[in-house]
């Protein structure tokens, strides 16, 4: 059974419908890929699934319970995590603190959360950077910071939002090899990302939406050769390329 | 009944023009501004003082004292309200505050802290409006006020430069661009709100009598339009004006003159709560629930 | 932690040597009133510094605290110290509707709608005159009765004050490393992360304001206890309101004890204008207060304990980086010295790109 389950989202806002019956699942152990053109609504589902936006209709479904609309923080606590496109961070706080305040959503004792995020610093090769404050950092440890605020969270599921936008392709590498740990850890993975390679590489299924709809889903090879995918999205990016 | 309504549009006019130049502050450069009713309280001085060492009419010294304005206006940009450009919030709040109490203290350097009348003829004479008798200052202020308003409201949405400083407001990047350059849209915006405020403290002064801690009330009713027509809006420092000047009349008449500032704070906290994009306002992020929910 | 305790005892230590050795009446009323809006601005920055709440309202909670006990005790007869544990409880409630506020206004909306709370306050207290004096307010009678915590000695309310500093600091102290202190600064800084993180806004900005308020009720009915002199203009009045925020500020608000600092050199400033340029010339101390107060604030918009927070190596790095072309500086930094408290502006839909 699929640990999220988002069914028949409807979103308009402004007279322009942005969601339009979208629906996708998320499994526990494997990496889905939410791909799509610019504009498409990824970000959208996004923030509707993490409670930031409430749908006009349709459920998000976690864990079997409906949590359509509930608070962030409260699907936070429940073990729903999320990064931002454009990456926020807590951003005059060091590494070491963004990290230490998501520690602190699983337990109360801020040395245990000390602990905990020295742990995870230690295991994304961040230590030179502990005690900097987040906007010092290039883009590239940016991205692996906003990773690592959203693991020391402890998630379920979490969504990545375009982690890979901006890096070099060493430092894609390392985010790629990176994110296929995370289902050995049982977290189900939905990936936003505009990567092809590194989407192909990674993920375990992939939905295609198009102008807020569901366009073809499918495993990587079949998603590849869906001609209605090709002609909205792939080709465009294959000319472009 | 009219009467009330009538003194209350009467209060309402100056109350506009005053509020028109902090709502243009507030939403083409971002600045709050705590030092918008010193320039108002300096018009007060300046034109009663000049009217009665000159022994000319209040409506030719304040003419002088807008000139004067100017001169202020653009100084104080340039020295201080430059530097706050951007600045976090709490930065603006303070050094508009440092200025208005440094306006306050040159103000009881210059004038002292007695309170200033001024007798004029033409002020104090009566006239009638729809069967109400009052005090034609009331009316020539009233009048003056709403024009200056539509006026700043048509040289900002008919005119080039107008269009031009409204595209600053909208985006200071896109405006860049295009050739705008935005620290001069800024220059003028300031200057236009500062001499604004003198005119209308020399509009009301033959009416109402004055001294140097005049100014933090005015500071404060321009803050309530402001928000109550939206930051930003002409229209709404119009509306916002004249509603407030009719509410502190009804308060005034009905339930008891001490409870006219009160009233309005109410209005004030109300409208920022339920709807605080203002009556005229763009809804804007800040209107953000609890929920995150937009 | 232990540094902070290392530094309270050092304060607490200075204070008692000058309660015990000086009989300059003038300068122990000058550190008396320092530490009683030490307390004060301690107790605005649980709201302002460390959650980016940045409330103009405080002078409501302050004359919430210093009517509350005098009020009691007159009409109702209730003991003085009782009267003030009931003045922080008030304070603390009335600090909720600033909560109220925090929850759905953010920036410029919430500053303004503080700012207009402690304008109704001001206007409640002068116009039920009946009861509150109105605008001349309420003396106290100077008698010598400790257990209403009026004094004959000066020094004894330096421990009265010191009394109060030292218990907001401590709380401050335990709060700053705390889970609570972590989530109230993930909040300052970008509370759609914060939220994205699984701190919750409702909780922490109440309990933050709450706090905030019982220590500016106590500090407030020190306050009054000390002046025997209260009313709407030197509890309530927008002036007052602006003062703790002011300190904090100039103090700086990062740590715990920025408003220390700034509650010391804004009180010492205020007084020493008023010998040094006198009152011969009315207007130009506050001239100079006002002109002293817009150079600080233009020149050291992070205060001065943020001044030496900054290590001079990345002091040096921020210049060096300021002048590169831009592509070479970290993706989108908010300029330097401009992200601290601001967070607080920006809007919790703003979740897209
Ligand atoms: N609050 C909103 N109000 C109005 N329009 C919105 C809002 N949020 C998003 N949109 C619009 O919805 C569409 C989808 O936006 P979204 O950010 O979800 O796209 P995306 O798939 O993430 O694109 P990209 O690949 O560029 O990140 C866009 O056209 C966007 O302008
Ligand atoms: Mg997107």
């Amino acid at each position: 059974m699929s640990i999220l389950s988002v069914q028949n989202i409807n979103l308009a806002r402004g007279g322009l419908k942005i969601l339009d019956n979208l629906s996708l699942e998320a499994q526990a152990g494997h990496v889905t890929s939410v791909i799509g053109p610019n504009g498409a609504g990824k970000t959208t589902i996004f923030n509707v699934i993490s409670g930031f936006m409430r749908p006009d209709s349709g459920a998000v479904v976690y864990d079997g319970r409906n949590v359509t609309s509930m608070l962030p923080e409260k699907l936070c606590n429940m073990g729903l995590a999320r990064t931002f496109q454009r990456v926020r961070g807590l951003p005059s706080l060091s590494v070491r603190d963004n990290i230490v305040v998501g520690a602190l959503n699983r337990t109360s004792s801020v040395r245990q959360a000390k602990k905990e995020a020295d742990a995870l610093i230690e295991e994304l090769d961040l230590g030179e950077y502990r005690d900097q404050s987040a906007t010092s950092l290039s883009i590239g440890t940016r991205k692996i910071v906003e990773v690592a605020r959203v693991l020391s969270t402890g998630p379920n599921v979490v969504l990545l939002d375009e982690v890979m936008g901006g890096l070099g392709p060493s430092e894609v590498n390392i985010m790629v090899e990176f994110i296929r740990k995370l289902p050995e850890r049982g977290i189900a993975v939905l990936l936003v990302e505009h990567h092809m390679e590194a989407v192909m590489s990674v993920s375990d299924h992939i939905v295609v939406i198009n102008r807020g709809r569901n366009l073809a889903e499918g495993t990587p090879t079949e998603v590849a050769q869906d001609p209605g995918v090709i002609e909205a999205y792939l080709g465009s990016e294959a000319s472009n390329a | 009944m009219l009467d009330v309504i009538i003194y209350g549009l009467l209060a309402g006019g100056v109350l506009s023009l005053v509020a028109v130049g902090l709502t243009l502050i507030f939403g083409i450069m971002d600045i709050t501004n705590f030092a918008h009713g010193e320039f108002m309280m300096l018009g007060m001085l300046g034109t009663a003082t000049v009217s009665i060492s000159l022994g000319v009419s209040p409506y030719v010294a304040v003419l002088l004292v807008a000139i004067a304005g100017i001169v202020m206006g653009v100084v104080i940009h340039f020295v201080i309200i430059k530097q706050t450009l951007g600045k976090s919030l709490y930065v603006q709040v303070f050094a508009t505050f440092g200025l208005s109490i440094l306006l306050q203290s040159i103000a009881t350097m210059i004038f002292g802290t007695k309170y200033i009348a001024l007798d004029d003829p033409l002020a104090s004479s009566r006239v009638n409006i729809f069967g109400t008798d009052v005090e034609a200052a009331k009316l020539i202020a009233f009048v003056v006020g709403i024009a200056l308003v539509i006026g700043i409201w048509f040289w900002l949405n008919k005119t080039r430069q107008g269009r031009e400083i409204r595209a600053v407001a909208q985006d200071t990047y896109a405006a860049r661009v295009v050739g705008i350059r935005p620290g001069r849209a800024y220059v003028i915006i300031f200057t236009v709100g500062v001499v604004f405020a003198v005119i209308a403290g020399g509009l009301v002064v033959p009416s109402q009598i004055a001294n140097a801690y005049s100014g933090t009330t005015f500071t404060l009713i321009s803050f309530v339009i402001v928000v109550l027509g939206g930051f930003g809006s002409v229209p709404g420092a119009l509306v916002g004006g004249l509603s407030i000047g009719l509410v502190q009349a009804f308060t005034g008449v009905y339930i008891g003159t001490q409870w006219q500032q009160a009233s309005i704070f109410v209005i004030f906290v109300l409208v920022l709560l339920l709807r605080p994009q203002g009556l005229f306002g763009r809804k804007s992020g800040d209107s953000a629930l609890v929920g995150g929910h937009e | 932690m232990k540094n902070r305790l290392i530094i309270l005892a050092a304060v607490s230590a200075a204070a008692i040597l000058i309660a015990l050795t000086s009989d300059n009446r003038f300068f122990i009323d000058t550190v008396i009133l320092a530490l009683i809006f030490a307390g004060f601005a301690t107790a605005w920055n649980f709201a302002g510094g460390m959650t980016g709440l940045f409330s103009l309202g405080h002078g409501g909670l302050f004359a919430v605290g210093a009517y509350t006990p005098v009020l009691l005790r007159e009409y109702f007869g209730v003991p003085t110290l009782v009267g003030v544990l009931l003045a922080a409880v008030f304070a603390t409630l009335a600090a909720l509707l600033i909560g109220a506020m925090s929850l759905r206004l953010r920036g410029h909306y919430f500053a303004l709608a503080t700012l207009a709370f402690t304008v109704i306050v001001t206007i409640l207290l002068t116009n039920f005159g009946s009861v509150t004096g109105g605008d001349e307010g309420i003396s106290l009678p100077f008698a010598n009765s400790p257990m209403d915590l009026i004094f004959q000695e000066k020094t004894s309310y330096l421990y009265l004050a010191l009394g109060l500093y030292i218990i907001t600091t401590l709380t401050a102290i335990i709060v700053i490393d705390s889970k609570l202190g972590f989530q109230m600064r993930a909040l300052r800084e970008d509370e759609v992360t914060a939220r994205s993180m699984g701190v919750s806004a409702l909780r922490t900005k109440l309990i933050a304001v709450m706090m905030s308020g019982f220590f500016s009720g106590l500090a407030g009915a020190v306050f009054a206890h000390y002046t025997l002199y209260i009313t709407p203009g030197n509890t309530a009045a927008v002036a007052v309101s602006l003062q703790p925020a002011l300190m904090a500020i100039i103090g700086g608000m990062a740590g715990v004890f920025g408003p220390l600092v700034g509650a010391f050199l804004i009180t010492l400033l205020k007084q020493q204008l008023i010998t040094v340029i006198g009152a011969d010339i009315p207007g130009l101390s506050n001239a100079f207060y006002g002109g002293l107060l817009l150079l600080s604030i233009l020149v050291l918009p992070n205060g001065l304990i943020g001044l030496g927070k900054l290590p001079p190596l990345q002091r040096a790095r921020n210049w060096i980086a300021s002048r590169l072309p831009p592509r070479h500086r970290a993706e989108s930094a908010p300029p330097p010295g401009d992200h601290d408290s601001s967070g607080s502006t920006r809007s919790t839909t703003e979740v897209n790109k």
